[in-house]
């Protein structure tokens, strides 16, 4: 099988190269650096053709060369100065290659995709390569990117298949807005959204690129360094390149992993009370009514059979990852191609995810001038969930309802109808939900983009790329006829199809001159129009006429409603760049963009913004102007780096009008009203974000330490603050207007060390990522206090996520009891206080600091990773232990026979002596509605994936034919330290589809995070 | 020269597509329409139709526990137990009239005046009037300016106005409504069939506006001076300018169909069918006997506005108490009867609450034979209205100049025949308290069982007004009065206030 499929791939290689069967020589050799050390992955190709191998983990090559007059071979590799060897009679060759010092002149990939190099940068940018990507096996490249980036919030929202990541970066600047980065493919913007994930697992668009086609990463951080990308990059950009073919080297690449993953855990329960509520008799006793979905019934008599219905609902989840992928080409033409397929078993029964992704890199050079490529990305996702969190039908939720004593596989009757466990029962069995309520979501994604270059009058160059994301994303949510469910008894479906396109052009004109023999001046002018369409159309419908076809068409017509979205949005930009370098050592650089968008009133619709930043490499000009102040014992390279920059943002498409609505509820009128919720503001102006930044990059000891270190502090004024709650005497609950001011400042770190010396044979990395960050709430509009989002209300609304006045961006509102004056609890006649809803002036859900270590061993053929991920000062909403404590499951409630006097004062102001009982009434009326007593401090010291990776020995590959292989093995999650009380402090339950304050350590009845172990192996040949 | 060629090609192109300006123009809602953009005559439908359904109707319901007319299952449901967790958080009176209902009003004025329709822009003042009068009544004080008018930039943070500013724009809203629908307007008010209360006939809306003003104007009972005093003369006027049979009643009708708000709220598929459980037992014990005989003589409309108990007979639950283990068989549920059938209209107001109000102010007035007359008129609009076969309707009026009669009329009957006619108004609320919820005007009256001793502690305190909305407190409480429930619930409005 292996001989074959090798065999066609041959043959296509053979189509794609150009290769002249003339008269051949075999050259071998070993290609080594100047201490010695052989070079693996070293490119050795005849020169002007596209022959060509690439050296083996020992530093051999071997190669067939056409007989012809000497020729040239040429080997290079990245961080070395590319050798040519005019090959004499000798078949052996053995090159020692010099190491490229200037790799200090290592290049990134700034906005646009334009290259920069990193010294001449005056913002911070961080890369990181495929290799650490893909450390760690996520399949969600957001994930992948955890601990790995100095400065950057990755927080998962659960273990649920196909959950989104919100990925933060330094903080966030919006209350209301979009607070993520821009993602740019092969730049190219594309879409990262989360369709609203409050019902089901959503997941964030990104996840849908593979990782394995990914080559780089380099992350903008700040206004600064995406000023050039302007208003959708306001919180920085994550720019991916993808793997594009390579000159002389064809290679076919193959890794397959299967995982095995696990919740972390479930919470603890009580097995000693079971189903029932409490009465209260008259004579104060009390007696238990057993028709409850509570546990807050008699003491179970022992030998009672209990049951841990949480634990039990989790199995362990496969999933099976294949990419196959292959690169290779000419000088002239190159072309990446890779397949890859992720099928994933959720930890739920019935819940899946996969993913099927194609895609196709071309690039050809058609003259020495002009470059054209092409590539396209088609990724089909399929998702399988279970409803989660406050929604009705939520298994976590239903789970609760089902006491310890009662067997909740036992739910149907024998005519086949679901059994209830209490009359009045308005809640589905879980696993009835999953038999018969599924939810599933499919999307179809392509994503395209011709690119052109030409370079002209030998210093300027033009290039243009044209792309387009479109993507088709169709959901469908389904409760069964038979449902317990109010008013859903027979059935319910909703669904929603949405064409999602976003078309991109980008075009760029540069010139780049050496004046003078010092002095380097580059410019650039671009510009950029987006074309953005989103149309969607939502189904509803009430009652399945024939009992388990779940579709729309089998509802009564009477009883479908049917709504129509079409949104656009186009976005014109025009920018400039210049750039003035002395001697490679001195940097200045400002930029300018104006653009107009089309969601602004048009007196307002154009907006411009400059920025301005510089950067020095110390240690060259001291080396110009004489001295050397660089030694191979101490300072290597130092740079001085500070921006100013300036970020415009427009607003939400269609925030000018108010639209109107008909039957906006189940009293409301027929014909066409005022909406109430969506009110425009026709008065809209753009928000700006100011941003500075300082920061310094040094190496030590001959690179062998390096330390980049950052300070920023940015305020985001005038902001679009999208619904907004006003009194109901305005007009509408929800507005949309300009005010707010956020602040936002911080530290990054990054510490790289290689611990042993080149020649050790062991080899050691390290990598400290540090990032500090404070996002703070100036300023609010009219009399707010705060700002919150209804969309983040936790089981039994006892708190929300919102963004408080002095207080967090990241905060927290919800049910405390009333203070008087003195600050003591005022405890009313019953004994209990009253719980009134305000906000928590010092909470804050986003990190105080975080620190992501990676370290990377590696001995002979063996290589050891692991990451270490310490988050500390995030505080967690417990809200999941809140609905247990209601329900009388929490192991806390076990507790009921006590009794407490609550610290407080009466209406008098005299000390409360009133005694209450831990009983149903206190728990359920008070204790788990006071959202005081479920603020944890989630801090935590996470294991975040170890991996062992064996290099199979180069012997067996030779014999194997093969170029390379690894087999690894890698555990994830497997070691958390946290004082959280829950499952895991790394919580986000409602996902990256809440924008703005957001949700990130809001934990309500969401799939815990998962721990589990990969295998895997990966060859190339 | 090459260069220069470029550069210049190059920077047309780049700024060729930001030239245009239509470019642009796609922010705008394609699937919807939007406030300014639909004609007033695609929008009177709604605009009458949400005043009703969804003001009028929390107007009505939370207040079921104070005008009586149902009773909960339970003991102590939260409106009828007039307790601090109905007042503070679910009273949704507030935001149902300036989210859901006035709004449209304000929409209608302003495209009525875009769009040269003075007949538009009057019926949105009328409804606008009937609106804010339903609002200032419960709460007193109340945002006027401030709040959504179509054209002014939101203002999130509205002053609030006094009750006797509110009365007077009310006032000024009807007069100026009644004079622009004589004027020629473009657009005919049924063009699109929206006109569903008066199907385009104008001077019928100008009877509706005149009822309006009677209404309100009799709501001045208690003031003796200044403006507002309570002017009789002014009062006839209005009423004799009003609603001048029932053909003319002001309803929204129910199709009784599928859609949810295609049925009467309060019938047994509507939206609020488990907020009206069962008839109150002082509702039923008043139809047994509403005229408040020796002999009890029973009302012909107690089989026609209450169902019948499962177990036989009419019997209500006492407000307050809920069943209290009795089986709930053995009363009378709340839907199924004429006003909560899926088909039953909502009435705004009628023909026979018209003729009460002219009997009060004549019988204040000294004008006793005159109001007699109007009383008589209004128990026969009545029962008309409830399809009471004629025989059955002379019978009861026999009764009532025999046993009654001139002599022995005042307003007690007045007001108890009254309160028989506007089942499920919010308006009862506005007369119990301008009669101090005396027994003496509804005999049997009494305060709802498990009534909240903390606030109401003494027999004779009865619930004033109601709390403003949390929603409003949350965002505007610099503007807002003493939001305290102590004060709130236990403050007379204006109008309630002696002077």
């Amino acid at each position: 099988m292996e001989k074959r499929l090798r065999k066609s791939l041959l043959f296509l290689v053979c189509l794609l190269s150009f290769q002249m069967w003339a008269q051949e020589r075999e050259i071998s050799g070993v290609v080594q650096d100047k201490d010695g050390i052989p070079l693996p992955g070293v490119s050795v190709f005849v020169k002007d053709t596209d022959k060509g191998t690439v050296t083996n983990f020992d530093g051999e090559f071997n190669l067939n060369v056409p007989d012809k007059t000497s020729p040239v071979l040429v080997f290079s590799s990245l961080g070395f100065i590319s050798k040519e060897f005019t090959l004499g009679s000798d078949n052996v060759v053995n090159i020692t290659l010099e190491t490229d010092t200037e790799s200090l002149d290592e290049v990134v990939v700034t906005a646009l995709g334009i290259k920069r190099e990193k010294k001449a940068l005056g913002y911070a940018v961080q890369s990181v390569t495929s290799e650490k990507l893909l450390e760690g096996n996520n399949t969600n490249m957001v994930n992948s990117l955890q601990g790995k980036v100095s400065g950057v919030t990755i927080s998962n929202s659960g273990g649920a298949p196909g959950s989104s990541s919100v990925i933060l970066i330094r903080g966030g600047t919006s209350i209301t807005g979009n607070n993520q980065p821009l993602i740019v493919v092969d730049g190219i913007p594309i879409d990262n959204s989360t369709n609203s994930s409050l019902e089901v697992a959503s997941t964030n668009r990104a996840s849908d690129i593979n990782p394995e086609d990914i080559e780089s990463v380099s992350v903008l951080k700040g206004p600064a360094a995406a000023a050039l990308y302007g208003i959708q990059a306001a919180e920085g950009a994550v720019i991916i390149t993808t793997k594009k073919g390579k000159a002389g080297v064809s290679t076919i690449s193959y890794s397959g992993t299967v995982s095995f993953d696990n919740v972390l855990g479930t919470p603890d329960v009580q097995n000693l009370y079971g189903q029932g509520q409490q009465l209260e008799s008259e004579t104060g006793g009390i007696t238990y009514n057993p028709d409850s979905p509570f546990s807050w019934g008699d003491r179970l008599g022992s030998g009672t059979q209990t049951y841990d219905h949480l634990k039990d609902f989790y199995d362990t989840a496969v999933t099976y990852n294949n990419n196959l992928s292959y690169s290779g080409g000419s000088e002239k033409n190159q072309v990446y191609f890779s397949i890859g397929d992720l099928s994933q078993d959720g930890v739920v029964s019935g819940t899946s995810y996969d993913k099927t992704s194609f895609k196709l890199n071309t690039t050809s050079k058609l003259t020495d001038k002009f470059t054209i490529g092409a590539s396209a990305n088609y990724i089909v996702t399929e998702t399988n969930s279970t409803k989660q969190g406050n929604a009705s039908g939520s298994s976590y939720s239903s789970l609760l309802a089902y006491p310890v004593n009662v067997d909740i596989n036992d739910y149907l009757n024998d005519d086949g109808t679901q059994k209830m466990i209490y009359p009045d029962q308005t809640y589905d069995n879980p696993y009835w939900s999953i038999a018969n309520s599924p939810n599933s979501n499919k999307v179809h994604r392509l994503l395209g983009i011709i690119s052109l270059s030409y370079d002209f009058l030998n210093d300027f160059n033009i290039s243009y790329k044209l792309g387009t994301d479109y993507y088709n994303d169709f959901s469908k949510r389904i409760t069964g006829d038979g449902s317990l469910i109010e008013n859903r008894a027979d059935g319910y479906i909703s669904q929603f199809q949405s064409d999602h396109r976003r078309t991109t052009s980008n075009f760029l004109l540069s010139y780049d001159k050496d004046i003078t023999e010092d002095f380097n001046f580059s410019a650039l002018v671009g510009n950029t129009v987006e074309d953005l369409r989103i149309h969607s159309i939502y189904n509803y419908g009430r009652g399945f006429q024939a009992p388990g076809i779940y579709s729309i068409g089998n509802v009564l017509q009477s009883n479908q409603s049917i709504t129509e979205l079409l949104t656009r949005k186009r976005t014109v930009g025009v920018f400039g760049e210049l750039k003035f370098s002395w001697k490679d050592a001195l940097f200045l650089n400002a930029t300018g963009r104006n653009d107009w968008s089309s969601t602004l009133p048009a007196d307002k619709r154009s907006f411009f913004y400059p920025s301005i930043g510089a950067s020095a490499i110390i240690t060259d000009l001291f080396k110009n102007g004489g001295t050397d102040i660089t030694s191979s014992n101490g300072l290597t390279y130092l740079k001085f780096r500070t921006t100013w920059a300036k970020v415009g943002k427009d607003a939400p498409i269609g925030a000018l009008e108010s639209s109107l609505g008909t039957n906006i509820n189940g009293l409301a009128s027929s014909a066409y009203t005022y909406n109430g919720v969506n009110v425009g503001n026709p008065n809209l102006e753009p928000e700006f974000t100011d941003s500075y930044e300082v920061g310094l990059d040094s190496r030590f000891f001959e690179s062998r330490l390096s330390f980049d270190l950052s300070l920023y502090y940015s305020k985001s004024d005038n902001q679009i603050l999208r619904d907004i709650r006003v009194p109901p005497s305005a007009g509408t609950f929800y507005a949309t207007l300009n005010g707010g001011s956020i602040v936002n400042k911080g530290i990054e770190a990054l510490l790289s060390l290689r611990v042993l010396p080149k020649t050790s044979k062991l080899q050691w990395n390290m990598d400290y990522n540090f990032g500090l960050n404070e996002s703070e709430v100036k300023d609010l509009p009219g009399q707010l206090n705060e700002v919150y989002l209804s969309d983040s209300w936790t089981f039994n609304n006892t708190a929300a996520g919102a963004a408080i006045l002095n207080g967090s961006l990241f905060g927290l509102r919800g049910k405390r009891p009333v203070r008087n004056d003195n600050g003591d609890i005022v405890v009313n006649a019953s004994g209990l206080p009253s719980l009134e809803t305000t906000v928590f002036e010092d909470v804050n859900r986003l990190p105080d600091w975080t620190l992501g270590i990676t370290n990377s061993l590696s001995y002979q053929n063996f290589n050891l990773s692991f990451l270490l991920d310490i988050v500390q000062g995030n505080d967690v909403y417990n809200a999941t232990e809140s609905a247990l404590q209601y329900y009388g499951l929490s192991a806390q409630t076990a507790n009921r026979d006590e009794s407490i006097v609550i610290t407080g004062v009466d209406a008098n102001g005299a000390p409360n002596t009133v005694q209450v009982n831990k009983d149903q009434a206190y728990y359920q009326t008070y204790y788990s509605q006071n959202a005081e007593n479920f603020i944890e401090d989630g801090s935590f010291a996470r294991l975040r994936y170890v991996t062992l990776t064996y290099n199979l020995p180069s012997s067996l590959m030779d014999k194997l034919y093969v170029k390379s292989a690894q087999l690894y093995a890698t555990g994830r999650n497997l070691l958390t330290i946290t004082d959280y009380s829950g499952v895991d402090p790394e919580v986000n339950t409602y996902g990256a589809g809440i924008a703005g304050a957001g949700s990130v350590g809001i934990d309500n009845l969401g799939t815990p995070n998962t721990k589990g172990f990969d295998l895997g192996l990966r060859f190339k040949f | 020269m090459k260069l220069y060629k470029y550069l210049f090609s190059i920077c047309i192109i780049a700024t060729a597509a930001s030239c245009s300006e239509d470019y642009f123009d796609v922010n705008g809602s394609v699937t919807a329409p939007t406030t300014t953009s639909l004609a007033p005559q695609y929008r009177i439908q709604g605009a009458i139709e949400n005043t009703v359904a969804t003001a009028q109707y929390r107007g009505a319901r939370e207040v079921l526990g104070i005008t009586q007319y149902g009773s909960q299952n339970v003991a102590a449901y939260y409106s009828e137990s007039w307790n601090t967790f109905l007042t503070t958080g679910s009273y949704f009176l507030w935001q149902n009239s300036y989210v859901y209902a006035l709004p449209n009003t304000a929409d209608l004025i302003y495209l009525g005046n875009q769009n040269n329709a003075p007949n538009y822009v009057a019926v949105g003042k009328i409804l606008r009037a009937y609106i804010l009068g339903m609002t200032t009544d419960q709460y007193g004080d109340i945002v006027l300016d401030e709040t959504y008018d179509s054209e002014s930039a939101m203002n999130i943070t509205p002053k609030f106005q006094t009750q006797e500013e509110v009365y007077a724009r009310i006032f000024k809203l009807l007069d100026e409504a009644v004079v622009q629908l004589d004027e020629p307007s473009s657009i005919g008010l049924d063009d699109e069939g929206g006109d569903v209360l008066y199907h385009g006939d104008q001077e019928k809306w100008k009877k509706f506006a005149y009822s309006i003003k009677a209404r309100y104007l009799n709501h001045l009972s208690k003031k003796t001076s200044g403006e507002f005093a309570y002017d009789a003369d002014a009062i006839i006027e209005a009423a004799e300018k009003g609603i001048s049979s029932n053909d003319l009643n002001a309803l929204i009708m129910y199709g009784g169909g599928e859609m949810e708000n295609d049925n009467q709220p309060f019938s047994v598929n509507g939206y609020g069918s488990s907020r009206f459980d069962y008839f109150s037992d002082f509702f039923v014990k008043l139809l047994k006997n509403s005229l408040d005989l020796e002999t009890p003589v029973e009302d012909p409309r107690l089989t026609v506005i209450v169902p019948e108990a499962v177990n036989g007979g009419y019997q209500g639950v006492v407000t307050g108490r809920g069943l209290d283990g009795n089986p709930g068989d053995d009363y009378s549920l709340g839907n199924g009867g004429f006003y909560t059938m899926p088909d039953s209209p909502t009435y705004m107001i009628t023909y026979s609450e018209v003729k009460f109000i002219e009997a009060e102010a004549k019988f204040r007035s000294g004008d006793k034979a005159g109001a007699y007359g109007d009383y008589i008129m209004g128990i026969r609009a009545d029962m008309e209205k409830l399809g009471i076969p004629s025989g059955e309707i002379s019978a009861y009026l026999a009764i009532v100049d025999e046993q009654i009669g001139m002599d022995n009329f005042g307003l007690s009957e007045i007001f108890v025949q009254k309160y028989i006619s506007n089942v499920l108004n919010p308006e009862t609320w506005v007369d119990f308290r301008r009669v101090d919820y005396s027994s003496d005007i509804y005999p049997g009256l009494m305060r709802p069982e498990n009534v909240n001793q903390d606030i109401f502690p003494n027999e004779n305190d009865w619930i004033e007004a109601m709390m403003y909305e949390y929603n409003e407190e949350d965002r505007n409480y610099e503007n807002m009065p003493n939001n305290d429930p102590y004060v709130r619930l236990t403050t007379p409005v204006w109008w309630d206030t002696q002077g």
